[in-house]
C-alpha cells in the first residue's frame, strides 16, 4: 500500500505533468528558434556552395567544397564598400536628427502642462503609426520640387523627421520617470533648461537613449523604399538599393545574392545580439509606462 | 523656504514662453515632412500629374477615382489587403502572445530564444522577402521544397499558384513582424503583479486559469496598443511583395500600396506597367489612408468608450 | 580575367599589332587636324585589323594616341564642354563583367582622346535604368546624352526630349541606310522623319536547346509539343523538355502574333488586337501555352517566372531547352553550368505556330541620343558623341562584350566574330524575320493587358474569354486617357 501510493505520488499529478510540460515547453521553443534562424544559416550554405550545388543539391547545409569566391567577387566587383558607407552615413544621420528632436519635444511635452495636451499625445501616438507607404507619391513630388532628390541630405532629412513623433512619443515616458524636482534643483544652481536637460537629465535616461537610437538607426539601414525613390545614382545608394539592383534584369546570380545579403544582415545582427538587452528593456518599460 | 521653491517652479514655467520652444521644431518640421504629405496627397489625387510632367499638371477632379473604381485590378488589390490585414493579425497575435509567455517562463537560456525570435527585426524587409523567395524557389534550387519531396511530401507551388502565394506572403510576414509584437506584450506581461499570481495559485488555479482570468484581462490596454499598430503597419507591407511574388500570380498578391507604387514609380521588371502616372498612384494613396483612417477611428472609439465604462 | 587589365598592359600587350597599324596609318595622307579625318583613320584601321577586342581597343588607341600629337596645338583657348552621357549601369564602365568595362572604357576613352583638343569630354553617369528617372533628369537638364530602349525612340522624340541628328551626321559623313532596314525603318518614323538617335545593339529571343537530348531542334508548335510529350514520358519525373516564360512572354510571342496574320493598331493609331480575328488568334496562341501547363508539358512554376527566374531548373539539368535573349549563351549558361554541359547547347529559330509559314521575332534594343539643348557647342559635342558611340568599331568591341548584335550591315560583312560565331549567325537569322513593335505609347498598357490575361486564364482566375475582354476593356480605356492629353 505505502509502495503504491509513493509509486502513485511520484509519477502522476502535478510533478510528471510539470516535467512534461517543461519538456514540451523547451521543445517548442526550440522549434520556434530554429524557425526563426534558419533562413539565415541557409543564407550563409548558399553563399558557400559551388555554383553548381546550389541547383542540384539544394538541401546540403554543408557545402560539399567551401568556395568563397562570392565573397571576394562582392567586394571586389560591385561597389559594395561604397554602399555600407552610404547606408551608415544615413542611418546615423537620420538618428542623430530624430533624437536631437526628439529629446527637446518630449522633453518639452514632459516638463509642461497646457491645454489640449491629452489631445496632443493621442494625436501623436496616432500618426506615427501611418506607414510611410502612404507618404511615397507625394514626398517624391515635395523633395523632386525642393531639388533635394538624388542628395544625401534630402534622405537624412527624411529619415531624421521621420522618427520624431515616435521618438518623442518613446523618450516622454521616460522624462515622466524622472522627478522634477532634480529640475528644480539644478534651476536653483543656475542651470539653464539645456544644461539641465545635458547634464542631468540624459544620462539618467540612457537605456532609453540607447533603444531608441538602436531601433532608429536599424531601421534606417534596412530601409528600401524611401531610399529607392529618393537615389537613382549608384553611387549615393545604400546597401539595401544595391541588393536589389543585383536581381536586375540582367542575372540572378544566388550565391552573389546571398553573399550581398549577408553582408547587409551581419554587421547589424552582431551590433543587434549585443545592445538587444537596451532594446527589450528600454520597449518593455517604454510599454509599461502607458 | 517654501514659499521661494514656489516662485522659481512659476519662473521655471513661464521661462522661454513655457514648453514652445521645445516643442516646436520638432513639431514643425515632422508637420511639413509627414503629416502634410497626406494632406498635400489629397490635391495631388485630383490632378493628372505624371513623373514626366510634374510641373503641368491639370486638375481633373475625380477622374482618377473613376478609372480606379472601375478598375478591376484595384478592387482585387483592395479586397486582398483587406484579407491580408484581416487574417495576419490575428494570428500574428496569439503568436506573439504564446512566445511572450514562453519566454516569461523561467526557462533556461530564455534570453537566447527571446533573441532569436527578434531576429527578424534586425534584417530588412527586402532581404527578409529574397531570403525566403530562394528557400521556397520552386525550381530545384529551393530548399523547402526539395525537403518536401525527401519526405514524399510532394512539391509546394509556392509562387505559381495564386492561394500559395497569397499564403507566402501571409507566412513572411508574421514570421518576420512577430517579434516587435511579442516583445511589447513581453513587456506587459512583465509588469503584472507577481503576488496577484501568486494569490491565485494557492487558491488553486491552474495555468490556464491564471492565463485567461489575470493575464489576458490585465493586458487589455497593452493589447489594444499592439493590436492597433500591428493592423496599421500591415497595410505598409511592400518590400517583401516586391521581393517574393512581385504581385503575381495573375495579381494575387497586389495590395494597393503595391499597385500604388508600381503606377507611380514603376516596380522593375514589371512588363511595361504604365508607369509615373502620380496622380491616379496618389488617388491609390487617398485610398489606402482612407481604410487605414477607418481602422484608427474604430480604435479610438473603442478606447473611449472603454474608459467611459471604466 | 580576374582583374581589371590597364591600359598600359593592352598598349604593350599589342605592341607588335600596334607597329603593323601604326605603319599603315603613318601612310595614309598627314592631314590636317580636322575631325572628319581622324575618324577616316580610325575606321580604316578598324577595318583592316580583324582582330579580338583586347587588340582593337589597343589598335585604336594608339591611332588615336599617333594622331592626336601629329597636330599642332591649337593657339586659342577652347571651350570646355562635358557630355554628361547617362546610361543603365549594366552598359556602362560601371558593370560587373570585366569584358564591358574594358569595352565601355575604350569608346570612352577614345572620343576623349580625338576631341579632347577641341575641349570635349565625355562624363559616363551610370544609374540603375529606370526610364521614368531619365525623362525627370532630362526635364531638369542634367544630361546631354542618353542610353534607352528603342521602345522610347517615338515618345521621347515627340516630347522634343531628342535633338536631331541630320546636321551632324551629314558633316561627318554618317548616314541612316548604313545600319539594317529595320533599323532604318524605325529611326525615320519619327513624327517628322528626321533621325533623333543612332540604334546601338539589338537583340531577340532565341530558342536555346541542349543538342545531346534535343537532337533536331522542333521547328513549329506541334513539333515542338511533341518533343515535350517525349521527353515526359521517357524520363518523367522532374525532367522537362521545354522552359518559357510567362512574365515577359510577350517579348516571345508578339511577332508569332504578326505570323499568324494579327494586327495591333489600324492605320489611326486605334488599337484592333481585340476585335474580330485579331481576338482569335489570341485565344489560339492562348490555347497552345494553357495546353503546355494543363498537361504538364513545361514546369508549373513557370507561370510566375520570367526569362531570369526560370533558369535555375535549367542550371540543375532538368531542363533541355528553353527560350531566352539571344545573349544568354554567354551571360547565363556560361557561368552556371560546367563547361561540358555548357558545350551541348545551341539556338535555333524559336519554333512558330503551324499555321502561320514563318516565325516572325521582336527585334529589341537599345539607342543612344543626344538631349536637345539650345547651347550650341553642347548639342554639337553631344551629337557627335552618339554618332562616335555607334560608328563601326565602338559597336564592334562593346556589342562583343554584350555579346549583342550591332546595327550596322558592314560590320557584319567585315567582322569574322560575327560571321562565323553560330550564335550570333542564329540571332541574324532570326533578325531577318525581324519586327519592331509599334512605339505608340499605347503598346505598354497594350502589351501589359495581354499578359495580364494570359496569367489569369494559366492560373484559372478568369476563363480565356474573360480575360481577353478585360484586356480589351482596359486597353481602350487607357486609349482613351492617352488621347486625352
Amino acid at each position: 500500500m505505502a509502495t503504491q501510493t509513493i509509486f502513485r505520488s511520484a509519477l502522476s499529478g502535478p510533478r510528471l505533468a510539470k516535467t512534461a510540460n517543461r519538456s514540451l515547453l523547451y521543445l517548442i521553443a526550440i522549434a520556434a528558434t530554429v524557425v526563426f534562424v534558419f533562413p539565415v544559416i541557409w543564407l550563409i550554405s548558399a553563399s558557400l556552395k559551388p555554383n553548381v550545388d546550389i541547383y542540384r543539391a539544394p538541401l546540403n547545409l554543408i557545402p560539399s567544397e567551401v568556395d568563397w569566391t562570392p565573397y571576394e567577387k562582392v567586394f571586389r566587383v560591385t561597389p559594395i564598400a561604397r554602399y555600407l558607407l552610404n547606408s551608415f552615413t544615413y542611418a546615423l544621420g537620420g538618428s542623430a536628427i530624430t533624437l536631437f528632436f526628439s529629446v527637446l519635444a518630449s522633453y518639452g511635452l514632459s516638463r509642461h502642462i497646457f491645454t489640449g495636451k491629452r489631445t496632443f499625445l493621442t494625436f501623436l501616438l496616432i500618426v506615427q503609426l501611418v506607414p510611410q507607404l502612404v507618404r511615397v507619391v507625394p514626398i517624391y513630388i515635395m523633395m523632386s520640387s525642393l531639388g533635394l532628390v538624388n542628395t544625401q541630405i534630402g534622405l537624412i532629412l527624411l529619415y531624421g523627421v521621420g522618427g520624431i513623433a515616435y521618438g518623442t512619443w518613446f523618450l516622454k515616458g521616460y522624462f515622466d520617470s524622472i522627478p522634477k524636482d532634480l529640475d528644480e534643483a539644478a534651476w536653483m544652481d543656475g542651470a539653464s533648461k539645456f544644461a539641465t536637460i545635458w547634464r542631468i537629465l540624459l544620462p539618467t535616461m540612457v537605456p532609453g537613449l540607447a533603444a531608441l537610437l538602436i531601433l532608429q538607426f536599424i531601421g534606417h539601414w534596412n530601409d528600401f523604399t524611401t531610399a529607392a525613390i529618393m537615389l537613382r545614382v549608384p553611387d549615393l545608394r545604400p546597401l539595401t538599393v544595391g541588393i536589389y539592383t543585383l536581381i536586375g534584369p540582367d542575372e540572378t546570380d544566388f550565391r552573389l545574392l546571398s553573399t550581398a545579403a549577408l553582408v547587409n544582415i551581419v554587421p547589424v545582427v552582431v551590433v543587434f545580439s549585443f545592445l538587444q538587452r537596451y532594446l527589450v528593456a528600454g520597449l518593455a518599460a517604454g510599454a509599461v509606462k502607458r | 523656504m517654501t514659499a521661494a521653491l514656489s516662485r522659481s517652479t512659476r519662473r521655471l514655467e513661464r521661462f522661454a514662453g513655457g514648453p514652445w520652444p521645445f516643442i516646436l521644431p520638432g513639431v514643425l518640421l515632422y508637420l511639413a515632412l509627414s503629416i502634410y504629405p497626406i494632406l498635400y496627397q489629397f490635391y495631388l489625387a485630383m490632378t493628372d500629374m505624371q513623373v514626366t510632367s510634374l510641373s503641368s499638371a491639370q486638375w481633373v477632379g475625380l477622374e482618377n477615382f473613376a478609372f480606379l473604381f472601375s478598375d478591376s485590378r484595384f478592387l482585387d488589390a483592395i479586397q486582398f489587403t483587406l484579407l491580408f490585414v484581416l487574417i495576419t493579425v490575428p494570428v500574428q497575435y496569439t503568436i506573439a502572445f504564446a512566445l511572450a509567455l514562453l519566454v516569461d517562463q523561467k526557462l533556461r537560456g530564455r534570453i537566447v530564444f527571446r533573441l532569436t525570435y527578434i531576429l527578424p527585426l534586425a534584417i530588412s524587409s527586402l532581404i527578409i522577402g529574397l531570403m525566403w523567395r530562394l528557400l521556397m524557389h520552386e525550381s530545384a534550387a529551393g530548399f523547402i521544397n526539395a525537403l518536401l519531396e525527401q519526405l514524399g511530401i510532394g512539391t509546394i507551388p509556392f509562387f505559381s499558384n495564386p492561394n500559395w502565394a497569397r499564403f507566402a506572403i501571409f507566412f513572411v510576414n508574421i514570421w518576420s513582424s512577430v517579434g516587435s509584437t511579442m516583445v511589447f506584450l513581453l513587456g506587459g506581461l512583465q509588469t503584472i503583479d507577481v503576488e496577484q499570481l501568486e494569490a491565485a495559485t494557492v487558491d488553486g488555479a491552474n495555468a490556464w486559469q491564471r492565463f485567461f482570468l489575470i493575464k489576458l484581462p490585465l493586458m487589455r490596454q497593452i493589447s489594444g496598443l499592439a493590436l492597433i499598430f500591428m493592423f496599421v503597419g500591415t497595410f505598409g507591407i511592400f518590400e517583401k511583395i516586391l521581393a517574393l511574388t512581385f504581385g503575381g500570380p495573375a495579381n494575387a498578391t497586389f495590395t494597393i500600396g503595391f499597385y500604388m507604387f508600381a503606377t507611380a514609380f514603376g516596380a522593375r521588371g514589371a512588363w511595361g506597367t504604365t508607369a509615373g502616372l502620380l496622380g491616379r498612384a496618389a488617388a491609390m494613396g487617398v485610398v489606402m489612408f482612407g481604410v487605414i483612417l477607418i481602422f484608427v477611428l474604430l480604435y479610438l472609439w473603442l478606447v473611449m468608450f472603454e474608459r467611459e465604462e471604466a | 580575367m580576374t582583374r581589371k587589365l590597364s591600359r598600359r598592359a593592352f598598349l604593350r600587350g599589342a605592341a607588335l599589332v600596334g607597329a603593323g597599324a601604326m605603319a599603315s596609318a603613318c601612310a595614309a595622307p598627314q592631314a590636317p587636324a580636322a575631325p572628319q579625318v581622324v575618324t577616316q583613320i580610325v575606321k580604316e584601321t578598324a577595318v583592316v585589323k580583324e582582330t579580338a577586342v583586347v587588340k582593337e581597343t589597343s589598335v585604336v588607341e594608339k591611332v588615336v594616341e599617333k594622331v592626336v600629337t601629329a597636330t599642332p596645338a591649337p593657339a586659342k583657348a577652347v571651350k570646355k564642354v562635358v557630355v554628361r552621357y547617362m546610361c543603365p549601369t549594366w552598359c556602362s564602365t560601371a558593370d560587373t563583367r570585366v569584358e564591358r568595362q574594358v569595352a565601355f572604357r575604350s569608346v570612352i576613352d577614345s572620343f576623349n582622346s580625338l576631341y579632347g583638343p577641341k575641349g570635349w569630354s565625355v562624363q559616363e553617369i551610370p544609374f540603375d535604368g529606370d526610364a521614368v528617372q531619365l525623362t525627370q533628369q532630362i526635364e531638369q537638364k542634367k544630361v546631354d546624352a542618353i542610353w534607352f530602349n528603342f521602345s522610347e525612340y517615338v515618345t521621347r522624340s515627340r516630347a522634343k526630349q531628342l535633338l536631331a541628328l541630320d546636321p551632324v551626321m551629314a558633316t561627318v559623313g554618317e548616314d541612316v541606310k548604313k545600319f539594317f532596314p529595320f533599323v532604318q525603318e524605325t529611326l525615320l518614323s519619327s513624327d517628322d522623319k528626321k533621325v533623333y538617335a543612332l540604334w546601338h545593339n539589338t537583340d531577340t529571343p532565341l530558342y536555346y536547346y541542349n543538342k545531346e537530348k534535343i537532337p533536331t531542334p522542333p521547328a513549329k508548335w506541334n513539333d515542338l509539343v511533341q518533343m515535350c510529350k517525349d521527353i515526359r514520358t521517357k524520363e518523367g519525373g522532374k525532367k522537362y523538355g521545354f522552359v518559357h516564360p510567362f512574365n515577359g512572354w510577350i517579348q516571345m510571342n508578339s511577332g508569332l502574333y504578326l505570323a499568324l496574320g494579327g494586327e495591333y493598331l489600324d492605320k489611326t493609331g486605334k488599337p484592333v488586337a481585340f476585335e474580330g480575328k485579331n481576338l482569335e488568334i489570341w485565344k489560339e496562341m492562348f490555347a497552345h501555352y494553357l495546353g503546355l501547363l494543363k498537361n504538364d508539358l513545361v514546369p508549373a512554376g513557370s507561370v510566375n517566372q520570367d526569362q531570369q527566374q526560370m533558369m535555375p531548373d535549367v542550371y540543375a539539368g532538368n531542363v533541355y531547352s528553353f527560350a531566352g535573349n539571344s545573349n544568354y549563351h554567354v551571360r547565363q549558361l556560361k557561368p552556371n553550368l560546367k563547361d561540358a554541359e555548357y558545350k551541348q547547347w545551341t539556338a535555333a529559330p524559336l519554333p512558330y505556330p503551324d499555321k502561320a509559314g514563318k516565325g516572325i521575332y521582336q527585334a529589341g534594343g537599345w539607342m543612344i541620343g543626344a538631349v536637345a539643348n539650345p547651347d550650341p557647342d553642347v548639342a554639337l559635342a553631344a551629337a557627335t558623341w552618339v554618332i562616335h558611340a555607334t560608328n563601326e568599331t565602338s559597336q564592334s568591341v562593346t556589342n562583343k562584350a554584350g555579346a549583342w548584335i550591332p546595327t550596322r550591315s558592314a560590320i557584319l560583312e567585315n567582322d569574322q566574330f560575327y560571321k562565323t560565331d553560330p550564335f550570333m549567325q542564329t540571332t541574324l537569322k532570326a533578325l531577318q524575320n525581324g519586327h519592331v513593335v509599334p512605339l505608340d505609347p499605347i503598346w505598354g498598357p497594350m502589351s501589359t493587358a495581354i499578359q495580364t490575361a494570359l496569367s489569369n486564364a494559366a492560373t484559372g482566375k478568369k476563363s480565356v474569354e474573360d480575360a481577353l475582354k478585360e484586356a480589351s476593356d482596359t486597353t481602350m480605356k487607357e486609349y482613351e486617357a492617352l488621347k486625352k492629353k
